[in-house]
Parts: structure tokens; C-alpha cells; sequence
């Protein structure tokens, strides 16, 4: 393998999957920036609806005339928010930016599967992240009918103004993110499948490398069926086919000419997707968060085996219980049930997951570094908005709870909290294997706790606004007698909400601070034992020099007669006796 | 720490057949999300079709002649790749050359398909079959035209020396990979002709 | 040992302050949440199988509500103790144990949220959904239509007139009802207002003209997505007079937040009486 030379081929059109998973993590954070903007527009509307926010409206003349948002502008946002931090943040830092970073380091190979397809797939990736931007320009404003795009609200321009060309802009940007996130999740499959190096079995292998080879086995089966329905719903937009979109309808004073089509079909290929999805979110981030807790107590985790089964039945059983999202949609009871019953056998792997993370901590010599408390915080986090998830795949509960805002405390804890939190606690974990320097340990912790409290304020108190009734994506609640309690907490968790968005400029100031003055961090800062730690910081390129021998599994810490509490994965049984 | 770290002689990655099992696992990797995609479309054109306002309409008698096409061109595919895994560089070029051929023929007949349900008054939005059957063949012709690129890469490389090299593998092997790709969107066509003709 | 070692051992086998503090946060996201949660957060209850939905919201409030607690309480604990210790006290347990102990707890949680739905769940969903609809029902028709609800009677033939879509009129005909259909002439239309009687079964027939709504009026534990082509029904007995928000629970463009309906649920002779008004 020889290094590229000069800087375009080093760090711009690069197919080192190192140098492609870091512009992954960057665009992902820019593009998670930017959803956190639009998350406080979202909470300032909510909090204040009647204050105007003269400042904003200097900036967002269209959107917030005199500095009150319009309606059609905040279910924009709304629908904007969603789909950047679950498709263009969360997917593009955890899932294809640690991906690509660290499944060739951990199972000892030189690069991915497929390099070039890798670059390929970035490139399309930023294209289709640029093209979800603009949206926002075009005419009637970027797409409006939730990331969920329901029709018939998502397939007639005329039923909100962002289903005039926004919407087709998103199916767009939609189907350059699946063309992208597919190219990527088949590299990490055919890489952990083909290329782990000598000795490196599969129950040898970190449950990182497990979660990320889970999580791109189910994207890859699953984002195909969101394609085909994103082409029919262009079919129906532009060449009036009627797919979803039945007889009878009258939309803007006009009869539509279509017959016959059923809107039920896109929810039943939307969730068969959007289900496994939230698994391919937040499966990464159970993995990165397992795989510190043993290093931080210094102990083996807590029934490694079944921690890997569970992550194959969920992976499994997320592909048949998305009608659980559709439990009020119509459908026939008899079929509700049976999501019900087929959702809540989801329990048995989590819980034995969530159980284990927990059993890892136990009896360990607990070293509270910044990877280790944000780690700590997943195990909180999931074993809060985890047991959401029980409400929810309960029919009979969730046919009050359905598209409240218990849904969305719920979905904020998991696949927006536990899958941050991992995503931190990977990022102050590997920021040294990355940039050569560690990250300021009393500004990591600052930026735990000031995302810790009020983030899972906002979530859990959200929780009970939802038992009060109260249904999301509504742009004000004011005229709602049964409401009056439940919106006047809307101030206080805005200003919750906003503290958490305020936070992460801590995080910012870290990284760039760090990125330069960092302490540098030697080859293994935190006496890890898995194979990245074995080369230096930054790896170079191709990664090994020596083709890299596995000798053990990757926990192997603090074991009897060894002198040091910890023994990397290439020890031999002689190396690893003799340390000293 | 230095004395943890195994050290052999110097490593370059993969060997050549490692690296041809990769491609291989990679292809079919592929055609698996073309399956999921496939089968999502097979699953709304049940579901639609259970619709009350579902009419069949008539397949134009030029799909037959464009299957027979296609099937020729899948049969050169195969005369190419069986040439080229015994080294018989001419002849396998000339398989190649000819299912690209037939290929191109093939999307011309689907063209004239659209044309003559056009000229009987089916366009997209006429019936629920309708749209389904210019969507599909659509994605299918798409699929198609990426296996002719791959039909027309893979041609320069069939020669003794390899010709340009992809990846280091084998030429017998990207023949055996192109031929792969080839009969499965033909098998796919089959399919769906079966689907649209009788269902 | 290297340069490093003061990042990660730090531990002296004394109580360490941000173990003790993190221990504290966590035990106390456990016993605040529940003090929190432990308050009656649902609106009035006003229907029958209503106390069967929040029988079922309760069981899970308690029985979640006490995993969570000592989650958070063990959480804390184990962070508390862990950070105090230099070396590993329980390095790990057998694989038996350990398999024991999370396959088992795993196991625990998944006979709470089955059971839950088997014992709870699925006799108040088979009462809600599977009911027989008695002879006194009434039958009421509501459509959804951006961004407003309109109720229809069939008035005294007991039969609703036929429906065309091209006479929608936002104005003057809301859901396009057919002046030439006999049936049609005694239908009362309402807009914004369903009346309905107190313990009696009401049968909603359920429409709508343009995108999906869904009909929620959180008080009757009522909630059925309204997608076009489809007209559900829902079926349902209100156990108290009262004037309930409608909401719709399912995003339907710019006046999602204001298409606010009111459901009155009135006595019987005050019902007839209101109908009788309605049809001369």
C-alpha cells in the first residue's frame, strides 16, 4: 500500500479509511450543529409562542416574520430537526464515521473491504447532506409533513406548503443518503466478514465491531424498501400515479383525479425500514459504551456472550415488529396484537444487554475518565427511555400514548440520548488514537454534566406531558383546555433544552482546543487492550505494519499472574507473563 | 510498552485470493439490497393489487421477442466467462461483446414496449398495472445499464496479461463476477414479466 | 507503567469526590424521577374502557417505575463503591452466574411487559375494538378534513344521505353531502361540535376528505387515525356529562395545532331534545 502524496489525496479525495471515517464524524457534527439550531428555534416557539423574537426575525425574514415563527416554518424545522440528527448526524458521526474509523483498527486489517467504494460513498453522502440544505431555499420552503413523510400530506403539494418542491428535494437528498449509507454499511459487513486478521475469531471480536457489523447487516436489508417507496411517492408527485393516494380526495378546494391507491402501504414500507433504523442508530453506541466500561473498571465485561446474542436477536427481531408504529393506523386488531406481543420479545435481548452493561460496572475499580462517564450516562439513559419502549409496544397503552409526546421523550432518550452519549463517550475515547492528543478531562466532565441534567429533564419530563395528552408537532397549544398544565411546563423545558444546546460549545471549545494543545497520548493512553491502541497515534497509513497475530479475547484485564492489570490481544501467553 | 506488539516481516494486506472472495462476498452483498428493494415492490404490487380499481392490462407481444433477447444475451455472458476461466481470451471478448450487443438490443425492445402501450392509450397513471409496469421495467432498465457498464469494464481486462487490474483480481474471476451480475438482472426481468403477465 | 498513568488511576482507595458525586446523580435521576412520576399525570377519565387504559398505563407506571428506581439506586452504587477501590474485586463470575443472573433478569422484565399486555392489555383492546354494537347505539359519522372535524347525524330515517367528493365546499357543504339523495335531506351536519349521550354506546364512523388525521379526545381514551380511503369505526360507552377537547393526533399541515374540536357528552333526554332541534 503505498501513502498518497500530496494534500488532496491525503485528506480531501482519500480512500484511508481513517481520513474517511474523521470527515464522517466532521460532517456529522456540522450537520448535528445545525439540527441543534433548529431544535432551540423549535423549543423558543414552544417556550415563548406569543414573545417575538425580533432578532431571529431580522435573520429569518420569511420564516419568522417580526420574530414570530410561521406555522408552515415550524413544521419545516420539525421536520428538518428530525431528519438531520437521525439521518445526517447521528448515521454520519456513530455509524459511517466510527464505522469506517475503527472496524479495520479492531480487527487488525490494513483498510476497509472496499476503499474506493468508501471515498464513493462519502462523497454521495456530503452531496446528499448539501442537497437536504438547500431544501430550505427552494420555493414553499424545505419539506414539511415530519421525517416520516406521510402521505397523502407528503404526496400533494397543496396540503402544506413544503410538499410543494421541498418535499421532492428530500426524497432526493433521501435517496443519495440510502445510495451512500448503503455502499458504506456493505464495506463494513464484507470487512468484518472477509478481513479480521489471524486469530481474530468471531467471539474474539470487540462488541463494537459486533454492534457496527449487526447495525450495517440490517441497513443494508432494510434501507432497500425505503428506496422503492421513495420512488413510487416521486411517481405519485410528479407523474400522477396512485400509489398512496385513494379516491376522493379534496385537497385546496380541488377533487384529485387518483383512485384507488392505500396511504397504509407507505407506513407498512416506511416503518419496515424506519424500524431497523433506530437499531442501526443506537446498536453502535451500545457497543462503543461496552466496550469502555471494561476498560475504566478494569475487568472483563459482564457476560460478553450473551451481550453478542442479544445484539443478533434484536438485530433479528427488529425486522418484524414495525407495525408497532401503526397500533392506531386502522389495521386489524388481531394484527396489532401480534406486533404488540412480537415487539415486547424485544425486552429479553435488551434487557439481558442493559443488565450486562450494568454487571460490568459491578466490582470494578472504577476510573472516572470522560469516555467512562459519558459511557456511564448510556447505561442511565437506556435504562430510562428503554422502559418507554414498554408503553409504547403496548397496544392498549399506546392508543393513548400514540404520537404524544411521550413518543417523543421517549425516542429523544434513546435514539437521541443514548446514541449522543455513545457517540461522546467514542469521541473523548478515540480522540486520542485519532489526533495523536488526549482531550481536556475537566472540560469533558463539565460538558457531561451540563448535558446530563437538563437533557434528561427535558426527555423525562416530556414522558409525562405525553401522559397528559399532549400531541406533538403542534406548533402551540393554547386553545386546549386539558392542556393548560401541560403547555405551561413548555417554558421551563425550553429553557432546559436550550442549557443542553449551550453545553456542547463546551465540547466545541474541547475539541479545537485539544486538537492542539491536547496532552499527547502515546500509543495507548488508556492501557486498552483491542488492536488500535497496539499502533501509533495517528495510525499510519494502512495501519499495520506487521501483520497483526490475535492471541486472545479483548478483555483481558487484570488477570490472575500478570503483572499488569491488562493484556493487549496480541500478547503471547510469554509476552503477556513477562511485562513488568 | 514495546514488548507487547508481535512483529513479523512486513505486511501488504490481502493476497490476490482473499481479495477475490471479498469481491465476490461484495457482489452478492449487492444483489442482496437489489432482492430487498425487489421484493419491497413485489409486496405494494400485492397490496395494490387487492384494490377494487385493479384492471389487467394486455403485455405488449414485443416483451416475448425482448425476453428471447435477453436470454440470448445472458447466453453469451456465459460463453464469455466459460472462455475466459480457460483462458481463451478472443472468444471470451466475443461473448462479451455479444451480450452487450443483445443487452442494448433488449432496452431498445423495452422502449418499444412503452411505445406500444403508449399508442393504445396506457400511460403511467392510466391503471394501478400500468404504473407498476412502466416503474418497474424502469428500475429494471436502470439495473440493466449498470450491468452493461460492468459487462463493457470488465471487457478491456480480458486478455493474458489481465489488462488494466481492479483491486488485483483475476480476469477469469471479474468475467465469472460480470456474468453473475448479468444473469441475475436477466433472471430478474424473467420475474418480473412472470409477475406482470399472470398476476 | 507509562507517563499516562495519573489519567486513569487516580484512585487511592479513599472516597473520591466525583464518585461520590456521579453515584449521587444517578440515585438521584432514580428517586426523583419516581417522586416525579408517583402524581396522577391523566387527564379526566370519562369512558368505560377508558379505566382499562389507564389500568393498564398504571401497571406499567408501577411495575417500570420500581425497575427504574433501583436501576438508578444499583447504578449509583456501583459507581460509588467502584471508585473508591484500586484494584478488582469481582473480576467477573463464572459465565454461569453471570448468564444466570442477566438471561434471568432479562427474562423477569420481558414476563412484566407480556404479562402486561396478556392479563391487561389484551382484554381492554378486545373490549374496545371487538364489542358488539348494541340496538341503541348511536351512530354518529365524523370527518376530518384540513383542519376542522364535522359531525353528522342520520337524522330520524336513521340513514346517512350519500356523499359526493366534487361538492365539497369548504364554506357551504364541508364534507360534500348530496342535496338530490332523499336520504340526505333529515342528515344534521355540525361543524367544530359532536353531541353524544352519557351512558350509552356511541358508534363513531369515522372519515376524511384530504390527508390522514387522527381522532384523540384524550378524556374518553379515544384515539384512531383517520386515513382517506379507510373509514374506521370506534366504539366506546362516555361515563360522564362534560364538554372534552377533540385533538388531532396526526400531523395534517399548517392547522394541525388548531383543528380543536369539542365532544359534549349530555344526558339522553338532552340529546334527543338537541337532535330533535337540529332536524326542523
Amino acid at each position: 500500500m503505498d501513502e498518497p502524496r500530496g494534500f488532496l489525496r491525503r485528506y480531501v479525495f482519500s480512500t484511508d479509511h481513517k481520513v474517511i471515517g474523521i470527515q464522517y464524524i466532521l460532517t456529522g457534527l456540522v450537520m448535528g450543529l445545525f439540527g441543534a439550531g433548529l431544535a432551540v428555534l423549535i423549543r423558543l416557539q414552544l417556550g415563548w409562542p406569543e414573545v417575538p423574537k425580533t432578532l431571529l426575525g431580522v435573520w429569518l425574514p420569511n420564516g419568522m416574520p417580526g420574530g414570530i415563527m410561521t406555522p408552515e416554518f415550524y413544521l419545516a424545522v420539525v421536520t428538518m430537526h428530525g431528519t438531520i440528527m437521525v439521518f445526517f448526524f447521528i448515521s454520519y458521526v456513530l455509524v459511517s464515521g466510527f464505522g469506517n474509523y475503527l472496524v479495520p483498527l479492531q480487527i487488525g486489517a490494513k483498510d476497509m473491504a472496499f476503499p474506493l467504494l468508501n471515498m464513493l460513498s462519502f462523497w454521495v453522502a456530503l452531496l446528499s447532506a448539501v442537497v437536504m440544505l438547500l431544501s430550505f431555499l427552494v420555493e414553499g420552503g424545505a419539506a414539511a409533513a415530519g421525517w416520516t413523510a406521510y402521505p397523502p400530506l407528503s404526496a400533494v403539494a397543496s396540503a402544506v406548503p413544503g410538499s410543494a418542491l421541498g418535499q421532492s428535494v428530500w426524497l432526493l437528498s433521501m435517496a443519495l443518503f440510502i445510495a451512500s449509507f448503503t455502499m458504506s454499511g456493505l464495506n463494513i459487513v464484507a470487512t468484518v466478514f472477509s478481513l479480521r486478521a489471524p486469530g481474530m475469531s468471531m467471539m474474539r471480536l470487540p462488541l463494537t465491531v459486533w454492534s457496527y457489523f449487526i447495525a450495517s447487516i440490517l441497513g443494508v436489508l432494510a434501507f432497500p424498501p425505503l428506496t422503492a417507496a421513495a420512488i413510487m411517492l416521486l411517481f405519485d408527485r410528479h407523474l400522477g400515479t396512485s400509489f398512496f393516494l385513494p379516491a376522493g380526495l379534496v385537497i385546496g378546494g380541488t377533487v384529485l383525479p387518483h383512485q384507488g391507491g392505500s396511504p397504509l402501504l407507505w407506513q407498512h414500507l416506511f416503518w419496515f425500514l424506519g424500524h431497523p433504523e433506530v437499531y442501526v442508530l443506537i446498536l453502535p453506541a451500545l457497543g462503543i459504551a461496552a466496550d469502555i466500561l471494561p476498560v475504566f473498571t478494569r475487568k472483563p465485561p459482564f457476560g460478553y456472550r450473551w451481550s453478542v446474542y442479544s445484539l443478533i436477536a434484536v438485530g433479528a427481531l427488529s425486522m418484524v415488529v414495525w407495525g408497532h408504529h401503526m397500533f392506531v393506523s386502522g389495521m386489524s386488531p388481531f394484527t396489532g396484537e401480534y406486533f404488540s406481543l412480537a415487539t415486547l420479545t424485544i425486552t429479553v435481548p435488551m434487557a439481558i444487554y442493559g443488565v450486562n452493561m450494568l454487571g460490568s460496572v459491578w466490582g470494578g475499580a472504577v476510573r472516572l475518565t470522560s469516555p467512562m462517564v459519558w459511557s456511564l450516562g448510556v447505561i442511565a439513559l437506556f435504562g430510562s427511555g428503554g422502559f418507554g419502549g414498554i408503553y409504547l409496544g403496548n397496544a392498549t397503552a399506546d392508543m393513548q400514548l400514540h404520537d404524544t409526546y411521550f413518543v417523543v421523550g421517549h425516542f429523544h432518550l434513546m435514539i437521541g440520548g443514548v446514541t449522543m452519549f455513545g457517540m461522546f463517550a467514542g469521541i473523548y475515547y478515540w480522540f486520542p488514537k485519532m489526533f495523536g492528543r488526549l482531550m481536556h478531562e475537566g472540560l469533558g466532565k463539565a460538558h457531561f454534566w451540563a448535558t446530563f441534567v437538563p437533557f434528561f429533564m427535558v426527555f423525562f419530563a416530556q414522558h409525562f406531558q405525553g401522559l397528559q395528552g399532549m400531541p406533538r408537532r403542534y406548533y402551540a397549544f393554547s386553545t386546549y383546555e386539558y392542556l393548560r398544565e401541560a403547555a405551561a411546563q413548555n417554558g421551563v423545558i425550553s429553557m432546559l433544552a436550550i442549557a443542553v444546546v449551550a453545553g456542547q460549545f463546551i465540547f466545541l471549545a474541547n475539541f479545537l482546543w485539544s486538537l492542539f494543545r491536547g496532552r499527547v497520548a502515546g500509543e495507548d493512553p488508556w492501557q486498552a487492550t483491542t488492536l488500535e491502541w497496539t499502533v501509533p497515534s495517528p495510525p499510519p497509513h494502512g495501519n499495520f505494519v506487521a501483520q497483526p497475530i490475535v492471541r486472545r479475547w479483548p478483555y483481558d484485564y487484570s488477570v490472575d499472574g500478570v503483572s499488569h492489570d491488562y493484556v493487549p490481544q496480541t500478547a503471547t501467553a510469554s509476552e503477556a507473563a513477562v511485562t513488568s | 510498552m514495546t514488548t507487547l506488539r508481535a512483529t513479523t516481516t512486513t505486511w501488504t494486506g490481502p493476497g490476490r485470493i482473499e481479495r477475490e472472495q471479498l469481491v465476490q462476498f461484495g457482489v452478492w452483498m449487492f444483489l442482496a439490497t437489489v432482492v430487498m428493494l425487489f421484493a419491497a415492490f413485489t409486496s405494494a404490487y400485492i397490496v395494490r393489487r387487492a384494490g377494487t380499481d385493479w384492471r389487467s392490462i394486455a403485455m405488449p407481444s414485443v416483451l416475448w421477442l425482448n425476453t428471447i433477447v435477453l436470454g440470448a444475451s445472458s447466453l453469451a455472458a456465459e460463453v464469455g466467462r466459460r472462455a475466459a476461466e480457460r483462458s481463451r481470451w478472443s472468444a471470451a471478448r466475443k461473448g462479451f461483446i455479444g451480450a452487450v450487443l443483445l443487452g442494448v438490443v433488449f432496452l431498445g425492445g423495452q422502449l418499444a414496449g412503452w411505445r406500444a402501450l403508449a399508442e393504445l392509450g396506457v400511460f403511467v397513471p392510466t391503471s394501478p398495472q400500468a404504473s407498476f409496469f412502466y416503474m418497474l421495467t424502469g428500475v429494471h432498465a436502470v439495473h440493466l445499464m449498470a450491468g452493461l457498464v460492468v459487462l463493457l469494464v470488465t471487457l478491456p481486462a480480458l486478455r493474458a496479461a489481465g489488462g488494466p487490474t481492479l483491486g488485483a483480481v483475476s480476469p477469469g474471476v471479474r468475467a465469472r463476477l460480470a456474468a453473475t451480475f448479468w444473469h441475475f438482472f436477466g433472471a430478474l426481468w424473467v420475474y418480473l414479466f412472470v409477475l406482470f403477465a399472470w398476476f | 507503567m507509562t507517563a499516562d498513568d495519573s489519567v486513569t488511576r487516580s484512585d487511592s482507595g479513599r472516597w473520591s469526590a466525583e464518585g461520590m458525586a456521579l453515584g449521587a446523580l444517578f440515585v438521584l435521576v432514580g428517586l426523583l424521577g419516581v417522586a416525579y412520576g408517583a402524581r396522577s399525570w391523566f387527564p379526566e377519565l370519562a369512558s368505560r374502557h377508558g379505566a382499562g387504559i389507564d389500568a393498564m398505563l398504571n401497571y406499567l407506571l408501577v411495575s417500570t417505575g420500581g425497575l427504574f428506581l433501583v436501576g438508578h439506586l444499583v447504578l449509583g452504587l456501583f459507581i460509588w463503591q467502584g471508585s473508591r477501590r484500586q484494584r478488582v474485586s469481582r473480576r467477573s463470575a463464572t459465565p454461569r452466574a453471570e448468564r444466570r443472573l442477566s438471561v434471568g433478569l432479562g427474562m423477569l422484565m420481558a414476563l412484566i411487559a407480556e404479562g402486561g399486555v396478556l392479563a391487561i392489555g389484551i382484554p381492554v383492546w378486545g373490549e374496545y375494538y371487538m364489542s358488539d354494537t348494541p340496538d341503541d347505539a348511536v351512530v354518529i359519522e365524523v370527518t376530518g378534513t384540513q383542519f376542522m372535524w364535522h359531525a353528522r347525524y342520520p337524522g330520524p330515517d336513521g340513514q346517512f344521505g350519500r356523499l359526493r367528493p366534487e361538492l365539497i365546499d369548504s364554506a357551504s357543504n364541508p364534507i360534500g353531502l348530496d342535496a338530490d339523495d332523499r336520504r340526505a335531506a333529515d342528515d344534521v351536519v355540525w361543524t367544530g361540535e359532536v353531541y353524544a349521550p352519557v351512558d350509552r354506546t356511541i358508534l363513531i364512523r369515522l372519515r376524511s376528505t384530504d390527508v390522514i388525521h387522527s381522532f384523540f379526545v384524550p378524556s374518553l381514551r379515544v384515539k384512531q387515525d383517520v386515513v382517506p380511503g379507510m373509514t374506521p369505526d370506534v366504539q366506546f360507552v362516555a361515563t360522564r356529562e362534560g364538554r372534552f377537547d377533540i385533538a388531532c393526533a396526526e400531523l395534517c399541515g399548517l392547522g394541525h395545532y388548531r383543528m380543536q374540536g369539542f365532544f359534549n357528552v349530555v344526558t339522553d333526554t338532552e340529546f334527543d331534545r338537541w337532535l330533535r332541534e337540529q332536524g326542523s
